[in-house]
C-alpha cells in the first residue's frame, strides 16, 4: 500500500467538493492511503502575495512543516493554486537556507523545515507515482467513445524551472491518463492559456472572454467535454458558461469534469458519488457518448515531408 | 630558514609587538604575463587607485613561480606575496596555473607549519579583462599583511622611518 | 662588472606629475652597477631612443633598463633600439612606472616615487643577469591543412593554391560546398548561389595545388606552426573513385529511400548517393547507417548494375597522415532546432517550418520545384507569416546573441516568396532590422516597397490551429496590440549556431572556444582571424554567425596569414624558452609530464668519465617549447633553466627591493 500525504485546500471544502470526494475514492480503489495534513491552513493563494512576501511563504511553510510529521515522501495536492504556493515556497526554501531560516522563525512553534516532502499535484501525483499501467489496470468500464480536451490551465506546469513537471506550453499528462481510461483525448491548442480567474469577481467580462475562446476551441477540438485539474478552473468554465453563451449567442454545451470523476466512472463506480449534481453544465449529454466508437477514418497516405528516421524499402 | 622561522613566530607569539609608527609592509606581487599582468596594467589604464606597497614581479605563467620565490620573499624583503594567474581554465599555456594551484597550496602548508600566518602569501586569479579587481586583491592583500605586523622587525629602516 | 644604463621616462605628463622623475634617476645613479642614469620627455621618440643609443656606444653599457610604460607597450620599440646599436636585444628591462606607479598612486607623490625607484633598482636587478639571446629559427612545411569546404574553406583553399603552396581541403560530408549550395539566392544582389559558387567548386577539384579529400574527419594534431602533423580519417564510401565515372545508375536502382539532408529532409535520397546534382566530386558514397547490404547483407543491386564494378562492400576507413605548416578551420555553422518554442506547437503542426526548409522549397533544384507548398497537404500557401528571432537573442529558450544573417535572409525570402507566388502576401515579425551591411539597408528598403509585406515590430505568443489555417498570435508593439495572423505557412528563422562537435575539434587542435562552441580568436579587434595558437586560422562562421561577404574576406585573410606564414623557409621564434643542462638532469622526467605542449621527451646520453655506459635525460624541442616555465619550477635538480625568466633573474629582483 502507497501512503501519501495530502493537502486538500479551501476549495475542497467548497466548491470543489466533487474533486475532493473524487481523488478519495480513485485513491482508495489505487490502493493509495491518504494522510491529511493535520491542522492544514490557507496556502495564501493569489491574496498573501500581493501583499507581503514573509506572509505568502510563512503560510505555506507552515503546511510543509507540519506535513514533514507525517514522515511521506510525497505530498498531493488537488488544488493548483495550493500547489502552486507550495511548491514555490519549497523550491525558494530549498534553494536560499537564509531565507529558510528567516521564514521558519515566524512559524518555528510547528517546528524546523527540513525540505524532505516532495510537493506534487495530484495530476503529477497520479502520472507519476501511480503510473498509467496501474491506473489502466484498474479500468473496468471504458470511456471509449468520448473525447476529451484536457485544460491544464496556467498554474499547473508552470514556471518550468518550478513545476519540473510536464510541458509549460503543450503538456500531455492529462492526455495520456484520459487515453489510459479509454477516452480519446482531443487536439486542443489551449490546453495552458488562461480563464482569467483572477478577475473572477472584479471584471467578469475578462473572464468571460477569455473563458469563451477556451470553451469555442474546445468545441472546434471536437471535444464532448473539457478535463480539468484544478478547481478554479472548472469553476470558472462551467459556471460562466451560461453567461458566456448568452453573452455570445453561442451554444456551447461543454460539461467541465475533474480527472478524477472519469477516473471513478472508468473504475466503475456509482455515478452518485460523484456528484454531478453539483455541475452547472449538465452532463448526461456528454456521458451519453460513451460506447459510440466512430469507424476510424483511413488514413490517407501523405506523400510529403519525410520525417520517419528509419530508412523505408520500396 | 631557521632564523626566518624563529622571527616568524615571535611575531605570533608575541601580538603586543608593535609596529613601528609609519611603518609600511612591502608586498612583492608575482603575476603571470598573459592575464594578471596585463589585468594590472589595466588598473593603471583605468586610473583605479590602490595602496602603493605592491612590487610587481613578471613571470610568463603561473606555474613558472618556484616556492623557492615564495620563501626567498619572505626570508629576505617581502612581509608577504601576491601570485595571480589566470582565471581556471583559461590559462593561455593551456594547464600552467592548474600545476601553480597545486603547488601553492602545499607551499602554503609548508610555509603555515613553520610558523609563518597563512595570509602572508596570497593567491588569486585575475584576468587581463580585471582591473577594477586587481586594485580590490590588492587593497585587501595590503590590509591583511598591515594586520599582521612587520616580518623584518630586524630590518634596521624599518625603526628609521 | 655589470655596467648598466637607465632611462626614465616622463611620457609627457603622466609619469612626471605623480612620480618625481629626477629623484628616480638620482636614486637610480647611487646602485653601483649603474654608470649612466637620464631623464626624458617621451623616450619612445626618436630622439629619445637615439639618447639610448648614443649611451650605449658612449659608457659601453652590458645592459639597459627603460622606465616608462608597460614593457607590453613598448618593449619591441626599445629591443630595437638596443639592436639599432649594435646590442643584443634581449639585454633589454623595462620597469613599468606608469601602470604599476604614476598611474595607480596619483594621490602619494612620495610613495609613488619610492616605488618607482624600487621598481628600477628591481629592473636593474634583473637586468646584470640578463644573457645574450637570439631568435630561434624553425624550418616550415609548406603545405596548409583547411578543414571544411563550405564557401569559407573554398575561397581559403583556392586563395592559398593560388600562391602555389600546396593545401589539402578536408570536408565531413561527402561533396564540398557547405550551407551555400543549399541557398537559391542571395542577398542583396539576388545572386544565383549555385552559379557563383559551382564553379569555385569545379576549381577546387582541377587545381593542381589542392588535394581534396571529402567524406574524411581529422583526428589528430600534433606538433607546432609550420611543423603539424595531421591524421585524417577518410570514411569508407564502399565505391571506388578512381573507376566511378558517377553515371548514377547505382542511385536510380537503389531501392532505400532515406530523409534527403540537402533537401532539409523534405524529399528522400537513396541509400547510395551524390548529396546534389553538383556535387564535388560527383562520386556516390554508401550511406552504411541505411544500406541494406552494410546492415542486413541483403540486397547489392548497386554492385549488380555497376558496369565498372566500382561498389566495394569491404571498403574500410582510411588514414591519411600529412606534414602541415598551417591550418584554416573553416567549419561552418548549425541552426538550432525550434523545439523548445512548445508554444508555436514546433514538431505539432506540419506547416510550421524553417527558414532553410523555405530555401530549399523556392531554390529552382529544390524537392518542390521552385515552388513553396504546405506540408501538410502541398498546396501553395498565399498567406505566409515569418518569424525572425527565433532563439536568437533569447536568452530563455536559446541563446543571447544575435545570429546576424536572419534580418537579410528574410527580407530575401520575402522577395522570393512574392516571385514565386504572385498573389501572396508575407507578414514579418520582427525584433528590429538590423541591416548594416554595403547595400543592405536599400535592399530591405525596396523589398518592403516590392513586395509590400506586413512588417509587425513584435514578439509571438503562441500559434495555433484553426480548421486547415494557422493563427499566429503576436503582438505589434507599435500600435501597442495584440494581433492575430491566419497563416497558411510559418517560416521561423532559426539562429545560427556553431556546428556541435566544434568543441571537439578545438580541443584536438588545441584552440580555445567560447561558451557557445565558437573557437575563440586571438583578439576580437586586432587579431580577427588567428587563434591564440600559432599557426591556426578561423575562417566564416566556426568563429561567430557571418554572411557570406564576410566569410569570404575571412577565408582570403586567413589565406594571407598563412602566405606569410610560409613566406620563408624558415621562422623566427621568440628565444624565451627553456633550455636543459644535461649535467644536473638526473632523467626523473617531472617535467615531461608538466610540459603542457609535449615539448620535452628524453634522450639518451653517456654517463661521462669515459663511461659507455648511458643515461637518460630531458631534451626539449626548441621549435615546441612556447616558454610558459612549468618544467623549471618542477625540476628538483634545478636543470632546466627558461630564457629570460631564469631562477637568477627573478630572485635578483626579489632580494634588490
Amino acid at each position: 500500500m502507497k501512503k501519501v500525504t495530502y493537502f486538500p485546500g479551501c476549495s475542497a471544502h467548497g466548491t470543489s467538493e466533487e474533486f475532493d470526494m473524487t481523488v478519495k475514492m480513485v485513491m482508495k480503489s489505487l490502493d493509495v492511503q491518504m494522510e491529511e495534513i493535520p491542522d492544514w491552513n490557507c496556502c495564501g493563494a493569489t491574496s498573501a502575495h500581493s501583499l507581503s512576501e514573509t506572509l505568502a511563504y510563512a503560510l505555506p511553510l507552515r503546511n510543509l512543516v507540519l506535513a514533514e510529521k507525517l514522515d511521506n515522501a510525497t505530498m498531493a495536492i488537488p488544488c493548483a493554486s495550493c500547489y502552486q504556493r507550495l511548491k514555490v515556497t519549497k523550491v525558494h526554501m530549498d534553494d536560499n537556507p537564509e531565507l529558510a531560516r528567516k521564514i521558519n522563525s515566524t512559524v518555528i512553534d510547528e517546528g524546523t523545515y527540513k525540505g524532505k516532502v516532495a510537493v506534487k499535484s495530484m495530476l503529477q501525483y497520479c502520472y507519476e507515482d501511480i503510473g498509467l499501467e496501474a491506473i489502466k489496470s484498474k479500468v473496468t468500464k471504458s470511456l471509449a467513445g468520448m473525447k476529451l480536451a484536457c485544460y491544464y490551465g496556467c498554474l499547473l506546469t508552470r514556471p518550468k524551472n518550478i513545476t519540473h513537471f510536464d510541458s509549460p506550453e503543450y503538456p500531455m499528462s492529462m492526455d495520456h491518463i484520459v487515453e489510459a481510461l479509454g477516452a480519446k483525448a482531443t487536439e486542443f491548442d489551449y490546453k495552458t492559456e488562461c480563464c482569467g480567474a483572477s478577475f473572477s469577481i472584479s471584471d467578469t467580462e475578462v473572464v468571460i472572454n477569455l473563458s469563451s475562446q477556451i470553451l469555442e476551441m474546445a468545441r472546434e477540438s471536437g471535444a464532448h467535454a473539457i478535463v480539468v485539474a484544478c478547481p478554479l478552473c472548472q469553476s470558472n468554465l462551467d459556471m460562466r458558461q451560461p453567461d458566456i453563451e448568452k453573452h455570445t449567442g453561442k451554444k456551447i454545451n461543454l460539461p467541465i469534469f475533474y480527472f478524477t470523476q472519469l477516473m471513478a466512472l472508468a473504475f466503475g463506480m456509482s455515478q452518485k458519488d460523484m456528484m454531478f449534481n453539483k455541475h452547472i453544465v449538465p452532463v448526461e449529454g456528454a456521458l451519453a457518448n460513451i460506447g459510440k466508437i466512430e469507424p476510424e477514418p483511413e488514413k490517407v497516405k501523405k506523400p510529403r515531408k519525410a520525417v520517419e528516421a528509419e530508412s523505408e524499402v520500396e | 630558514m631557521e632564523a626566518v622561522a624563529n622571527n616568524q613566530l615571535v611575531s605570533i607569539e608575541k601580538p603586543e609587538i608593535v609596529a613601528p609608527p609609519n611603518w609600511e609592509p612591502v608586498i612583492i606581487g608575482i603575476l603571470c604575463n598573459w592575464c594578471s599582468y596585463a589585468g594590472s596594467d589595466l588598473t593603471g589604464t583605468s586610473r583605479i587607485q590602490y595602496p602603493p606597497n605592491i612590487r610587481i614581479i613578471r613571470v610568463p605563467c603561473s606555474s613558472r613561480v618556484d616556492p623557492w620565490f615564495l620563501i626567498k620573499s619572505l626570508q629576505t624583503t617581502a612581509d608577504g606575496v601576491l601570485v595571480s594567474g589566470c582565471h581556471p581554465g583559461d590559462c593561455h599555456y593551456i594547464s600552467g596555473n592548474y600545476y601553480a594551484r597545486r603547488r601553492f597550496l602545499v607551499t602554503k602548508k609548508l610555509l603555515n607549519f613553520v610558523g609563518f600566518h597563512e595570509d602572508r602569501i596570497q593567491f588569486s586569479w585575475v584576468s587581463a579583462a580585471e582591473g577594477p579587481k586587481f586594485a580590490k586583491v590588492v587593497a585587501k592583500v595590503t590590509e591583511d599583511i598591515k594586520k599582521l605586523g612587520p616580518l623584518h622587525l630586524y630590518k634596521k629602516e624599518n625603526f628609521e622611518k | 662588472m655589470a655596467r648598466v644604463g637607465v632611462f626614465v621616462c616622463f611620457c609627457g605628463a603622466n609619469i612626471a606629475d605623480f612620480v618625481d622623475v629626477p629623484k628616480v634617476v638620482e636614486e637610480a645613479k647611487r646602485i653601483r652597477e649603474v654608470k649612466f642614469a637620464i631623464d626624458y620627455k617621451y623616450m619612445c621618440s626618436d630622439p629619445g631612443q637615439q639618447q639610448i643609443r648614443d649611451a650605449i656606444t658612449q659608457y659601453r653599457l652590458t645592459s639597459i633598463v627603460v622606465a616608462a610604460c608597460s614593457p607590453r607597450m613598448h618593449e619591441k620599440t626599445f629591443r630595437k633600439a638596443l639592436s639599432d646599436a649594435g646590442m643584443n636585444p634581449y639585454l633589454l628591462e623595462v620597469a613599468n612606472i606608469r601602470e604599476h606607479s604614476s598611474w595607480v598612486h596619483q594621490k602619494d607623490k612620495k610613495a609613488a616615487t619610492e616605488k618607482a625607484s624600487d621598481l628600477v633598482r628591481m629592473a636593474v636587478a634583473k637586468s646584470i643577469a640578463n644573457e645574450q639571446l637570439h631568435e630561434i629559427s624553425v624550418p616550415v612545411t609548406k603545405r596548409a591543412l583547411v578543414i571544411g569546404g563550405g564557401i569559407a574553406g573554398i575561397q581559403a583553399a583556392l586563395d592559398i593554391a593560388d600562391a602555389r603552396i600546396p593545401v589539402v581541403l578536408v570536408e565531413k560530408s561527402p561533396s564540398i560546398g557547405g550551407k551555400m549550395a543549399q541557398l537559391d539566392e542571395t542577398f542583396p544582389t539576388l545572386d544565383c548561389s549555385q552559379c557563383i559558387l559551382t564553379p569555385k567548386m569545379v576549381d577546387v577539384a582541377s587545381h593542381p595545388y589542392i588535394e581534396l579529400i571529402p567524406y574524411a574527419e581529422v583526428l589528430e594534431l600534433e606538433g607546432f606552426v609550420g611543423n603539424y602533423k595531421a591524421k585524417i580519417r577518410k570514411k569508407a564510401s564502399y565505391v571506388n573513385f578512381k573507376t566511378c565515372t558517377g553515371c548514377g545508375t547505382c542511385w536510380q536502382k537503389c531501392p532505400v529511400k532515406v530523409p534527403n539532408e540537402y533537401n532539409m529532409g523534405i524529399d528522400k535520397r537513396k541509400a547510395i548517393y551524390t548529396p546534389f546534382p553538383q556535387a564535388v566530386p560527383n562520386k556516390p558514397v554508401i550511406d552504411a547507417a541505411h544500406c541494406t547490404m552494410l546492415t542486413k547483407g541483403k540486397c547489392g543491386i548497386c554492385a549488380k548494375v555497376c558496369e565498372k564494378g566500382s561498389i566495394d562492400y569491404k571498403m574500410q576507413d582510411e588514414i591519411i597522415e600529412r606534414e602541415i605548416g598551417a591550418v584554416v578551420v573553416a567549419t561552418g555553422y548549425d541552426l538550432w532546432d525550434p523545439k523548445p518554442y512548445e508554444e508555436y506547437g514546433v514538431g505539432r503542426f506540419k506547416d510550421i517550418i524553417t527558414s532553410l526548409e523555405f530555401e530549399r522549397m523556392v531554390s529552382a533544384n529544390g524537392p518542390t520545384n521552385g515552388v513553396p507548398v504546405r506540408p501538410s497537404d502541398g498546396k501553395v500557401p498565399k498567406n505566409v507569416v515569418f518569424i525572425k528571432c527565433i532563439g536568437s537573442r533569447d536568452e530563455a529558450k536559446g541563446i543571447e546573441y544575435c545570429s546576424k544573417i536572419c534580418c537579410m535572409y528574410t527580407t530575401k525570402h520575402t522577395i522570393l516568396l512574392h516571385h514565386k507566388v504572385h498573389d501572396s502576401h508575407a507578414y514579418v515579425f520582427y525584433m528590429d532590422i538590423r541591416a548594416a551591411g554595403k547595400g543592405y539597408e536599400e535592399f530591405v528598403k525596396k523589398a518592403q516597397v516590392d513586395t509590400a509585406a506586413t512588417y509587425l515590430r513584435g514578439r509571438v505568443s503562441k500559434i495555433y490551429k484553426k480548421g486547415d489555417k494557422l493563427i499566429v498570435r503576436g503582438e505589434d508593439a507599435q500600435i501597442g496590440q495584440v494581433v492575430e495572423v491566419v497563416a497558411d505557412l510559418v517560416v521561423l528563422a532559426t539562429a545560427v549556431i556553431p556546428p556541435k562537435d566544434n568543441p571537439d575539434l578545438a580541443r584536438l587542435l588545441g584552440v580555445s572556444y567560447d561558451k557557445y562552441g565558437y573557437m575563440s580568436e586571438a583578439h576580437p579587434k586586432l587579431r580577427p582571424v588567428e587563434t591564440a595558437k600559432a599557426g591556426i586560422f578561423l575562417a566564416g562562421c566556426t568563429q561567430a554567425p557571418k554572411d557570406i561577404p564576410d566569410t569570404v574576406a575571412q577565408a582570403s585573410a586567413c589565406a594571407a596569414k598563412v602566405c606569410g606564414i610560409f613566406s620563408g623557409d624558415t621562422m623566427k621564434k621568440d628565444p624565451m624558452i627553456s633550455t636543459v643542462n644535461n649535467e644536473y638532469c638526473t632523467g626523473c622526467q617531472n617535467c615531461v609530464k608538466v610540459c603542457p605542449y609535449g615539448a620535452i621527451v628524453t634522450e639518451e646520453v653517456p654517463m661521462g668519465h669515459g663511461s659507455k655506459e648511458m643515461r637518460t635525460v630531458a631534451k626539449i624541442n626548441e621549435g615546441v617549447c612556447q616558454g610558459c616555465g612549468s618544467c623549471v619550477a618542477v625540476c628538483r635538480s634545478m636543470a632546466i633553466s627558461l630564457a629570460g625568466f631564469t631562477d637568477l633573474q627573478i630572485i635578483n629582483e626579489i632580494v634588490s627591493i
